[in-house]
């Protein structure tokens, strides 16, 4: 029986990913950043792309990629890019935020507060790190859960592609690139 | 057969996506784990769990739909649930440009959680949220929220209902002033009350500012303060950051999760095998202070620190005390770590927390990731703990069948090593020592079959592969043991059982 189950819930899970589809244009929200001034996403996205980061202060895979999500945005700022950087973290570690933005740097980052985790799971599920690169047209170019090392270089592949560069940040010189379109 | 409602519910909204323009998003997230045979744990039964979670987003203009359909047999934590009964979350919700209506279940924080916080931490089950209905609307300067909900436990046993109303208005140069009025109904764990809760938030150049303060109508004892008191200082500069969190608590004790009782303070610090002892609150008495700082040095270096002070209050008093009638806790963090431009990454993390004249607890770690070849990542990581208890209230027999009276010593260890590869996966080794033979909540556990998953000499080898080749899509397979105990998850935390068996994860996220 329960091989049986897990069969049908395997089948499911298949069933759920055709819903895939629909899943190119991010959902629009509305949330507030750290200082309480409400931010909607569509009309950040009238200035450009969005590279957007949920994170938290206490996830470690998180602050291993933020540094690395920083270097990109560096690189591609001139060209548009903007990082709206979207803390999920709760009541208990909300005041760490700020802090740590600032000790980090990390001041060119839209940093949007998500508590419960609702505008998280418009994007699908509730794991972290989670980044999307939206264009301004609201679709999804690229997106990944998780970071391992070296997932920056995928990113930067997705960034470079958009902006037509070749990527600058993450590549060592004379190394092949994926492309985007792989994702 | 009792027909899963899973299954019925992936057709449907595969086939509303055609209708519902706007878009669908989502997760389906399996998870199986099968007891190994021959182990000694039988008293807890043939214990194992299979979960499906879908999760499901659609909208269409300015109406979404969500639904969640929780499929447990059994879950984790032992629950059963099935059919169309598994669809446990569910909501409709209407945003306009100055107003937001909701109908069904919603989660929301009014004064940093201390006047009320939902959430829900699926992985230690937890959960606080309301099913009802809630408005909430901004204009210029002005917001305001108003709700009337019921609250479903973990358990899935109704507890109270709860209504609420609030305010908040921006003054012209940036103090944010806000008032909640609520009442919670009566429940199992208390009779009917009324709340009052008071916020200021004041941003400036360096910093910010933000005081809450509650006061129930409730009061069990009698003749008490009933009230609440939370504030955060944050400053930051160029390359440095730090935040003051104070609390005073004398609101009426709950003991188990409720919405009136977030705690809205700090986790300590991330660190797996002292997260395993944590301090407990005591919402109903207790002062505290806490520090934490972070900063950035030259040579790629970065520095946090964490200091930490609570105690309870015979009288009202402002700041916590050191005196053992009060039951003082103290603990001290740091972590120094360096990250390389080629990608290189190591810290090392020391700290103390002491427990006047009861415990000690020192312990440290170690964090090492190298890159290579640009690409494969090599990471292990390693977690000492070493636990002096003095004057110890327990006394019973050693696992050598001797008595035991008085102090008491233990360590807590842990290494793991891990290889991954972008665009492939990840695996990871890891085995945790103990050498503690209590559980958490202080009841003894010297059975045969205790010692052999918490207790003395005890180790918990485990070997996972997450596979990452499909962009999205995530299958994990664990093997080993797991060790049983306290579990932490942002800052929350409860007991969960130990495996040692197989799981299987399957995430996807579309």
């Amino acid at each position: 029986m329960p091989l049986r189950r897990f069969i049908i819930a395997l089948f499911t899970t298949a069933l759920a990913g055709t819903a895939a589809f629909a899943a190119d244009k991010a959902p629009d929200f509305s949330l507030k950043d750290v200082d309480g001034k409400t931010h909607k996403l569509s009309k950040l996205l009238k200035e450009g792309p969005i590279l957007l980061d949920f994170w938290a202060t206490w996830c470690k895979p998180c602050l291993e990629e933020l540094p690395m999500i920083e270097k990109i945005e560096q690189a591609y700022r001139k060209d548009g890019l903007r990082v709206v950087a979207v803390s999920v973290d709760n009541t208990k570690s909300r005041s760490k935020v700020k802090p740590l933005i600032k000790a980090e740097g990390w001041d060119n980052f839209l940093v949007l507060l998500d508590e419960t985790m609702e505008v998280r799971r418009l994007f699908g599920g509730t794991t972290m790190p989670f980044t999307a690169l939206i264009a301004p047209s609201g679709e999804i170019l690229y997106s990944h859960v998780g970071y391992v090392p070296g997932d920056e270089k995928k990113l930067e592949a997705a960034v470079a592609a958009y902006f037509g560069k070749e990527p600058s940040v993450t590549e060592p010189a004379g190394e092949s690139t994926p492309s985007a379109a792989d994702e | 057969m009792k027909r899963p409602g899973i299954l019925a519910l992936a057709i449907l909204l595969g086939t509303t996506g055609e209708i519902l323009a706007g878009g669908i998003s989502g997760q389906n997230e399996l998870r199986y784990a099968r007891r190994g045979t021959g182990d000694i744990l039988k008293p807890a039964g043939n214990w194992g769990y299979f979960e499906n979670d879908l999760e499901i987003d659609a909208t269409h203009e300015a109406f979404r739909l969500h639904l969640r359909q929780r499929f447990l047999h059994p879950s984790e934590f032992g629950v059963e649930q099935s059919g169309f009964r598994a669809i446990d979350k569910k909501y409709l919700e209407y945003r306009g440009d100055y107003l937001t209506i909701r109908g069904g279940d919603f989660y929301r924080n009014w004064g940093r959680g201390l006047i009320m916080g939902m959430t829900e931490v699926r992985e230690i089950n937890y959960d606080t949220g309301l099913q009802g209905v809630l408005v909430e609307g901004a204009y210029e300067d002005f917001e305001g929220a108003i709700f009337r909900g019921g609250e479903i436990d973990t358990s899935g046993v109704a507890q109270e209902s709860a209504e609420g109303l609030n305010l908040g208005y921006r003054l012209p140069f940036g103090l944010r002033l806000g008032t909640s009025i609520l009442h919670f109904d009566e429940g199992p764990r208390h009779t009917a009350f009324d709340r009052r809760g008071y916020e200021v938030n004041y941003p400036f150049d360096f910093g910010q500012a933000y005081v809450v303060y509650v006061a129930d109508s409730f009061d069990p004892v009698g003749g008490r303060f009933s009230h609440g008191f939370y504030s955060a200082l944050e400053l930051y500069g160029t390359g440095w950051g730090a935040v003051i969190d104070y609390k005073n608590y004398r609101l009426p004790p709950y003991f188990t999760p409720a919405l009136q009782y977030p705690p809205p303070v700090q986790p300590e610090v991330t660190f797996n095998v002292f997260d395993r002892y944590p301090h407990t609150p005591y919402y109903d008495n207790e002062v505290g202070l806490q520090t934490d700082i972070n900063l950035a040095l030259p040579f790629d270096w970065s520095v946090k620190i964490n200091y930490d002070q609570v105690s309870r209050q015979n009288v009202l008093t402002m700041l916590p005390s050191y005196r053992d009638y009060l039951g003082p806790y103290w603990s001290l963090w740091s972590k120094a770590e360096r990250s390389l431009p080629g990608g290189d990454r190591y810290a090392v993390l020391a700290g103390y927390k002491e427990q006047t004249s009861f415990w000690h607890r020192y312990g440290g770690g170690a964090h090492y990731e190298h890159r290579w070849m640009h690409d494969i990542a090599f990471t292990t990581e390693f977690q000492h703990l070493w636990n002096v208890m003095l004057h110890e209230v327990f006394q019973g027999q050693d696992p050598s069948g001797n008595w035991l009276y008085g102090d008491r010593q233990f360590r807590d260890a842990l290494v793991s090593f891990s290889v991954s590869k972008p665009r492939l996966g990840t695996i990871t080794f890891l085995c945790e020592r103990s050498g503690d033979i209590y559980d958490i909540s202080g009841v003894r556990l010297n059975s045969e079959a205790n010692r052999k998953f918490w207790g003395a000499d005890g180790y918990w080898p485990s070997a996972e592969l997450a596979i990452t080749a499909v962009e999205n899509h995530q299958l994990r397979l664990f093997y080993g043991y797991e060790r049983g105990g306290i579990r932490c998850s942002g800052g929350l935390c409860r007991n969960v059982n130990p495996l040692k068996g197989v799981k299987v994860t399957l995430t996807s996220q579309f």
